[in-house]
């Protein structure tokens, strides 16, 4: 019983090790808080799309990290996993 | 007021933050166009690289190294947008009617600067990442172009072998010649110390580790002449041992000697270049030499690692160095061609040369017959597939040499002698990897034998390391070996990386998409909740409730219940970290239920009297029970079904339903208080009060019959041969019934003798009345008579012995 679980402590250990090492980026979230709707750029790995996002929608998007361009001209550059939401034509990045 | 407090603000801000900011601003400026030089600095080297390949692919880990820096670069200049955005919005716009402060204008002005500068190096950055995404792809189409058009162009063989490769020859050899010379002589002339000094270092480090290491395992690595089949794992041990003592310490050898020729600058860069290739050429040949001795040992078949003859293992190990030094060569003189430069009539009679070889070594491979052929035959060839192989090969790379494909041939003998090479120690290794999990095969090993007496292991758990290692080392070996032939095979490591990565993180079959790393992540998240429940319940049960002195079946149940409940917890967190949605579950549990309802109707039943037993507590564990037919000691309860061990040690299963809907009997359900009755027959000369005397004495005298309640003696029966009592006395310990009941009874078959009081056989008077043919009683017997008493009374008998 002992080494069982000696065993069981050991696997969680490389588990994790491989968690750690193997965690990539999580997607990003995009919403837009405003009424109207918007057409962001998003450059990802070197292309770049236009992307539409209608009043109140939430987008999934920029799995591995990205550039982003608002309407107003303003940019971000995104890691991936961030919340970003557009207010008043502005990304606010979280 | 107001204007003030923005003015307090603002001031702050000014004299705070500012110029930090901005500082780390123009930094991020300069980096930005730090990539932008370099990125063009690519673009220009590109259309110069696009004759050699290596090159190519040292722009291409340029653009790579810039590109991997660009998003990064990017989320750094972000937050400060953010920032400038908020503190914006704090100042509000500019009033129209003027009167503003000028620190609050110049501050606002700053600011919207700033983002325009940040928006414009995003901007940048962006194109950037474009434009290397471009590059990168036409560095690869320039790879690949290169690659299609080395190997189908075709050089005129006969033309190469003219009066120009003379010429080449003696020129390229002068120039080799004067490089090393005066390398030679500048070395003489102005470092002989450092020079002296740095090689007898690197001797000696390396002599001292092969000294130290032969002293330390040198019994390892030696193999006995004289032993008789030594076991597979000894052999694989001794083999890789062998090999890698010698290896490593002629490597070490190497890198002190190029670390230290570096370090006092002995080195000029070109001589540096060949030096090394020389000295990792070396280093091949030497460990294909150990490897292939190991492998192979020709003299010493006993330890040898596969299974073919004297003949075949000398010849293999001959041909397989000949393909090794070959492939060296070339790319030595290839190394020292790029130091000298380069000539077509050397690259091409070079090529061919070594494809040649490689070709006519493969076909010899193909002659040999590695496998004995048992009594009288002839060894046996190669597998088919294996020859076919050999042969087909052999012959191309001849043949296209022949018809001036040296480009080709090139490549291909090339990428076989290293793919083979890879590939075949991949094999030994996972022929090692199942040598090692076959049973016993570690135990015989002298490691085996090392970690018994170490360790104190027993022999299963040596085994089960052995195969546990067996199916780990194979594993390991598919996780190094792929990747490293894919490498081999001109793949990128970005790109193998990335398939790695998808395929860990999702992948889809059809509409399924599959998340091996959720999968995973649900697995520990699962593993770490099972564990704390153990965690929880082990301190609840050992902490708490022991020191509570709560009965030992509340403790029970209630540690069951909190090992279930936290199960069915860490399975449904486990369910939703898998990334599997739980509403959807609901939905095929739905749909199953009514299939549920009659088919695990059973099962379904004896759960939830498991979970009745565990509320109910009509016995725990310990308790001695009669149910369906069983009686025994409860072992566990669990939900599905109750173990009982029966007195004889046989393990009943019972399933719960048949606890809860028949009747259970428990004689230790709220004591262990037990009655024994022992029924006893005297005849009838005894005094029954004499009787009822020493029964009851007995019982007293009994230490593990209780006084209270009294033992007492019922005089139960007048007997067909005997008057009957029986003596009931009360035990706290009913498990002791069977232990007391023998006592007692020898007790009373001792005390009854010593007072003359006889425990009767069954009695029968028999009376015998002869009759005559008209009906008249002729003879009755009785008492008095002869035959009065019959010979079938025993006592009788017994009497008059």
């Amino acid at each position: 019983m002992r080494r069982h679980h000696n065993k069981t402590s050991r696997l969680s250990a490389a588990v994790a090790t491989f968690l750690a090492i193997t965690e990539g980026a999580g997607a990003a979230q995009l919403t837009n808080k405003d009424t109207e709707s918007y057409t962001v750029i998003v450059t990802e790995g070197g292309v770049k799309n236009e992307l539409a996002i209608a009043g109140g929608e939430t987008l999934t998007f920029c799995n591995s990290g990205c550039f982003l361009t608002l309407p107003s001209g303003n940019k971000a550059a995104l890691a991936g996993a961030e919340g970003v939401e557009i207010i008043n034509g502005e990304a606010v990045v979280k | 007021m107001k204007p003030l407090l923005k003015f307090l603000i603002v001031a702050l801000a000014l004299l705070v933050a500012l110029p930090a900011l901005t500082q780390v601003t123009e930094e991020m400026a300069s980096t930005v166009k730090g990539f932008d030089r370099e990125l063009t600095l690519v673009e220009e080297a590109l259309d110069e690289a696009r004759g050699s390949d290596s090159a190519l692919v040292g722009l291409y880990d340029r653009v790579r190294a810039v590109d991997s820096q660009l998003l990064s670069t990017g989320v750094a200049l972000s937050p400060r947008l953010t920032e400038i955005h908020a503190r914006l919005e704090q100042l509000g716009p500019a009033l129209e009617q003027g009167g503003e402060p000028d620190a609050l204008q110049q501050q606002r002005v700053a600011l919207t600067e700033e983002r325009a500068l940040i928006n414009s190096l995003i901007g940048q950055l962006e194109d950037m990442s474009v434009r290397s995404r471009r590059l990168e792809n036409e560095i690869s189409e320039a790879r690949r172009d290169l690659f299609a058009t080395t190997l189908s162009r075709r050089y005129d063989v006969t033309a190469a072998f003219g009066s120009d490769l003379i010429a080449d020859l003696k020129v390229r050899t002068a120039d080799f010649a004067d490089k090393v010379g005066s390398w030679a002589s500048f070395v003489w002339r102005f470092k002989p110390g450092p020079f002296l000094a740095a090689t007898t270092l690197a001797l000696m480090a390396a002599v001292l580790f092969l000294v130290f290491a032969r002293k330390l395992l040198g019994r390892l690595i030696r193999r006995d002449p004289e032993a008789t089949d030594p076991g597979y794992f000894s052999r694989l041990s001794v083999g890789f041992l062998g090999t890698l003592l010698p290896t490593l310490g002629l490597w070490l050898f190497f890198i002190f000697i190029y670390a230290l020729y570096n370090y006092f600058s002995v080195l000029r860069g070109d001589i540096g270049l060949i030096l090394m290739t020389l000295l990792l050429g070396i280093g091949v040949v030497n460990l294909t030499w150990q490897l292939s001795e190991a492998v192979f040992a020709p003299r010493l078949s006993q330890w040898r690692l596969v299974a073919v003859t004297d003949r075949a293992a000398r010849r293999l190990k001959l041909l397989v160095l000949i393909m090794t030094v070959t492939i060296v060569a070339d790319e030595v003189i290839t190394q020292i061609l790029g130091v000298v430069g380069d000539s077509l009539p050397i690259t091409v009679a070079k090529s061919l040369v070594s494809s040649t070889i490689v070709g006519l070594t493969l076909l010899a491979i193909d002659f040999v017959r590695p496998f004995p052929g048992g009594e009288g035959k002839p060894d046996r060839p190669w597998p088919g597939v294996v020859r076919f192989l050999l042969r087909g090969t052999g012959l191309a790379l001849i043949v296209a040499v022949a018809a001036g494909y040296i480009g080709f041939a090139d490549f291909v003998s090339k990428q076989i002698v290293i793919t083979g090479a890879v590939a075949v120690t991949f094999y030994i290794g996972h022929l090692a990897a199942r040598e090692m999990s076959r049973e016993n095969e570690l135990l015989h090993s002298r490691f085996g034998k090392w970690l018994r007496v170490t360790f104190e292991l027993s022999e299963t758990a040596i085994d089960q390391l052995g195969l546990f290692a067996g199916v780990f080392f194979t594993f390991g070996l598919a996780l190094v070996g792929v990747p490293l032939l894919l490498l081999l095979w001109g793949f990128k490591w970005a790109d193998i990386r990335g398939w790695l990565l998808g395929f860990v993180n999702e992948f889809s079959i059809g509409s399924i998409s599959i998340s091996i790393s959720g999968i995973i992540a649900g697995i520990f998240v699962f593993i770490v909740g099972f564990w704390m429940t153990k965690l929880i319940q082990r301190w609840l049960d050992k902490d708490v409730l022991t020191r509570s002195r709560i009965d030992t079946g509340v403790r029970n149940s209630v540690r069951t219940a909190i090992g279930y409940a936290g199960v069915t917890l860490a399975a449904l967190v486990g369910v939703a970290a898998a990334g599997i949605d739980l509403s959807q579950l609901a939905l095929v549990a739905g749909a199953l239920s009514l299939g549920i309802g009659f088919g695990l109707q059973n099962i379904v039943s004896n759960f939830v009297s498991g979970l009745i037993l565990l509320a109910e507590r009509p016995f725990k564990v310990g308790d001695w029970i009669e149910a369906g037919g069983i009686s025994g000691t409860v072992k566990s309860i669990n939900v599905r079904a109750t173990e009982i061990e029966t007195f004889q040690r046989k393990t009943m299963i019972l399933p719960n339903s048949e606890l809860i809907n028949s009747a259970v009997g428990n004689w230790t359900h709220r004591n262990t208080i037990g009655r024994i009755e022992i029924p006893v027959g005297v005849s009838y000369k005894s005094d029954p009060k004499q009787v009822r005397d020493i029964l009851t004495g007995i019982a007293e005298d009994h230490p593990l019959i209780l006084g209270n309640p009294e033992p007492y003696v019922v005089f139960a029966d007048f007997g067909d041969s005997s008057l009957n009592f029986e003596l009931r006395g009360y035990l706290a310990d009913i498990g002791n019934i069977l232990t007391v009941g023998t006592e007692i009874r020898f007790a009373i078959f001792e005390r009854f003798e010593a007072a003359g009081i006889e425990i009767p056989f069954p009695q029968r008077d028999v009376n015998l009345k002869v009759v005559d043919k008209d009906g008249a009683v002729v003879a009755e017997s009785t008492a008095d008579l002869d035959f009065g008493t019959i010979a079938a009374d025993r006592r009788a008998r017994r009497d008059e012995e």
